[in-house]
């Protein structure tokens, strides 16, 4: 039976235990959050004018990059929508960026994009896109579609998701003798040494780095990793909530398995 | 290759960067209110070697370059 107790919990970062499970499963949990779970992002860019220093490429590859949040449900991917993949209001989002300089030049972020959607913006009002010098002007429209992150990864919902096991570390304070090289070759500050006794704060910070054990020299302490409990960590780029992530990884999985098992089914197997 | 702005994302992990970058700058800036760039660093949320290699090496080239267009 798979537990889930989450420890930490913001819409931008998240870290849970999952046990009575194995690395297998986490690992499946992992890889779809990384390259089957839609984000939006820019996908089509037409520049109408650019005289900045800038190539067009340019432009279009930083745009691209700017994480952008979809608060409405409604987008579909462009492969399932009715359009075919062409971009209607159903799959894409416009996004303008038009901006002219007199005698200064300037700084032109991801605030100076008018999004068409006002439920569709960049995540981050401060990205700069690009710097213009005296007389310099971009007129440009950005076209924003769902993806995943197996097409690129700009689609990718997170920065970083990752798991470990679940450190187990057993001491015995009976065979301490008080030296405290564990303590500070610890570099998590996990273990802690007082009077002989041999204690831990922060099980979780433990890497299973194996320092520990290497500098005790009475063998009080071994760690160990134990395989049917996994810390699970993701962090997300803000485009979409970490729960919502990983609920729609879950999702996405179970589809998944019911489109194996219908396919299963059709085969004629040998009884 | 020469990077001109700062990049949007981390080359290794792909978290953005570039919001913070002014900040950052501006901050450790030589003055009476200069502070320790690891401090800012951690203080912005930018945790791992591989993100803040991205803000602590980056030059903005752009600045000399602009003149010349």
């Amino acid at each position: 039976m798979i537990s889930v107790r989450i420890i930490q919990q913001t819409p931008d970062d998240m870290m849970f235990i999952l046990s009575g499970t194995t690395a297998a499963f986490a690992n499946t949990l992992r890889r779809i959050i990384l390259s089957n779970v839609p984000q939006l992002a820019i996908e089509d860019v037409i520049i109408v004018e650019n005289n900045s220093p800038f190539t067009d490429e340019f432009l279009a590859h930083r745009l691209g990059l700017i994480p952008l949040r979809s608060d409405s449900d409604f987008l579909v991917l462009p492969d399932e929508c009715e359009c075919g993949g062409v971009g209607c209001s159903l799959c894409s989002v416009t996004l303008t960026l038009s901006v002219e300089t007199a005698d200064e030049g300037m700084i032109v972020y991801t605030r100076d994009l008018e999004s068409q959607d006002p439920m569709t913006v960049p995540v981050h009002q401060e990205i700069p896109i690009v710097q213009l010098g005296p007389q310099q002007k971009i007129i440009l429209e950005a076209v924003a579609f769902l993806g995943i992150g197996k097409d690129h990864v700009k689609f990718q919902p997170v920065a970083t998701v990752g798991y470990q096991f679940m450190p187990s570390i057993t001491l015995d304070s009976n065979k301490c003798s008080d030296c405290k090289e564990c303590q500070n070759a610890c570099p998590r500050n996990v273990l802690e040494v007082e009077n002989k006794q041999l204690s831990t704060r922060n099980i979780l910070n433990c890497n299973l780095c194996q320092l520990c054990v290497d500098a005790c020299e009475d063998d009080a302490i071994t760690v160990s990793g134990s395989e049917d409990s996994i810390i699970f960590r993701v962090e997300s780029t803000g485009g979409i909530d970490t729960e919502r992530i990983v609920l729609k990884a879950a999702e996405i999985l179970k589809e998944q398995a019911l489109e194996f098992e219908g396919l299963l089914k059709e085969l004629p197997l040998e009884k | 290759m020469i990077i001109l702005l700062i990049p949007v994302r981390c080359f290794t992990c792909g978290k953005t960067v570039a919001h913070v970058y002014e900040e950052f700058v501006e901050r450790i800036k030589e003055g009476s209110e200069q502070e320790d760039p690891k401090e800012v660093l951690d203080d912005l949320g930018i945790k791992r070697i591989c993100c803040r290699r991205m803000l602590v090496t980056h030059v903005n080239l752009v600045d000399d370059i602009i003149n010349f267009y």
